[in-house]
């Protein structure tokens, strides 16, 4: 009874509070009440958005960030590759350069002769070279072989042996290697020899010369095998008393081209 | 003290299941705030009950647009009728929930379509398919929310 008695006041007080809801203007009191309902309506549904929507970016920045991560990979992969190209590239570049060098003096000295590869040093004999062409190439025994150095052409050596597909050279600071060469302005003969070292040793150049350091050398017309006018290297040294009776002078020379370094030479064919 | 608070808790869970319903649910989605106040009907205690119920009407009518206290009237005049009937029938049993919300949806959308005409001059309701297409799945969801309401409330 009692609670029959309580559900019919319920009911009755909360039937009348919704028609006087219904029948008031929404401003004023019903404004007010409909205010102060956000308070216990808005926050949960607030929160439920917030949480779906920081849910939903943790779903598409976690597929973001795997992303990044294959896309990190792939592109270490592809810097590795990029700077393996680079690397030839810039190697590439130089040997252009240095050949680009290279076309310019033999177009001006109207050289004849065939562009080689130094591919192998011999270890028991460190003065020879052996280069990349050979008798299909129409390399011939005792052909003079150049090289370059910036933009000027140097002697280098002399082909001693060919093979079908490669020759090997005789390098200038070989002590088995000799040229007969001219020094200075004034043109002196001298024999030019290897010393087994890095520089050369010219002989039989009269006392009476006059030559001084720095100097230029070249091949003189007086030589069987190289045609005249190659450059050999500059004097470095000069001592007198050379010689049985004291009357040449014993010099010493710089060869042009840097042996150590060979890359490319160009092997001169005809004289 | 207690039994209000657990009210009210379910009330804030039942808010967001209802939020869930009508954000990704579409034209499927059961009126969870309906089946709230029939369940408390069923179990509650007549004030604290009522006062819920009450608030559940609310809810809809805070974020609706017309006749605010609308939804709040129809809930306590249909949950009238189930504190009249829940001493007469059992509502433990799956099958009377399916029905008894069924029924009730039914007549929930015709009362409040009768307290918009008389209120406001303008029947508002929706068509009977719809409203034939909401009971059913008001009926579908009913046991979970009963279950979920039972399990918290466990009293009379």
């Amino acid at each position: 009874m009692n609670n029959n008695r309580l559900l019919n006041i319920s009911a009755s007080f909360f039937i009348i509070l919704s028609m006087i809801l219904m029948l008031l203007p929404l401003d004023g009191s019903v404004g007010s009440f409909r205010n102060l309902l956000s308070y216990v309506f808005i926050p949960q549904i607030k929160g439920s958005n917030y949480t779906y929507d920081y849910s939903s970016g943790v779903a598409v920045r976690v597929k973001q960030l795997i992303n990044a991560h294959q896309e990190n990979e792939k592109l270490k992969e592809e810097m590795k590759s990029l700077m393996l190209n680079k690397s030839q590239t810039d190697d590439i570049q130089k040997e252009n350069q240095r050949l680009a060098s290279i076309l310019g003096i033999k177009n001006k000295q109207n050289l004849n002769g065939v562009w080689a590869r130094a591919t192998y040093k011999e270890p028991s004999r460190w003065n020879t070279v052996i280069i990349d062409k050979g008798e299909k190439d129409g390399l011939l025994k005792n052909s003079a072989v150049i090289g370059i150095n910036n933009t000027q052409v140097g002697l280098v050596g002399k082909i001693i042996e060919v093979n079908k597909d490669n020759s090997k050279v005789l390098l200038i600071t070989d002590k088995e290697f000799s040229v007969a060469c001219s020094v200075g302005k004034g043109n002196w003969h001298g024999l030019l020899e290897g010393s087994g070292d890095t520089d050369l040793e010219i002989k039989y150049v009269p006392i009476n010369a006059g030559i001084i350091k720095g100097e230029d050398v070249f091949t003189s017309n007086l030589s069987a095998v190289f045609r005249e006018g190659i450059k050999i290297g500059t004097i470095s040294e000069v001592e007198s008393g050379g010689g049985e009776f004291k009357t040449f002078l014993h010099l010493k020379s710089n060869p042009l081209v840097n042996i150590g370094s060979l890359k490319e030479v160009f092997v001169l064919t005809g004289k | 003290m207690v039994h209000l608070v657990k009210i009210f808790i379910l009330f804030v869970l039942m808010s967001i299941l209802h939020w869930v319903g009508v954000s990704f649910m579409g034209i499927f989605r059961p009126d969870v705030m309906f089946i709230f106040a029939m369940a408390l009907a069923v179990c509650a205690l007549p004030l604290e009950g009522y006062l819920f119920i009450f608030l559940s009407g609310l809810f809809l009518d805070f974020w609706g647009s017309s006749l605010f206290g609308g939804y709040a009237l129809t809930f306590c005049l249909i949950a009238y009728i189930v504190y009249f009937l829940r001493d007469r029938m059992n509502f433990e049993n799956i099958i009377s929930q399916v029905v008894l919300i069924f029924v009730l949806s039914l007549l929930a959308g015709l009362v409040y379509g009768l307290i918009s005409y008389i209120f406001s001059g303008i029947y508002i309701a929706d068509s009977f398919v719809d409203m034939l297409r909401k009971a059913l799945f008001d009926a579908i969801f009913a046991p979970i929310i009963f279950f979920i309401v039972f399990r918290v409330i466990k009293l009379r």
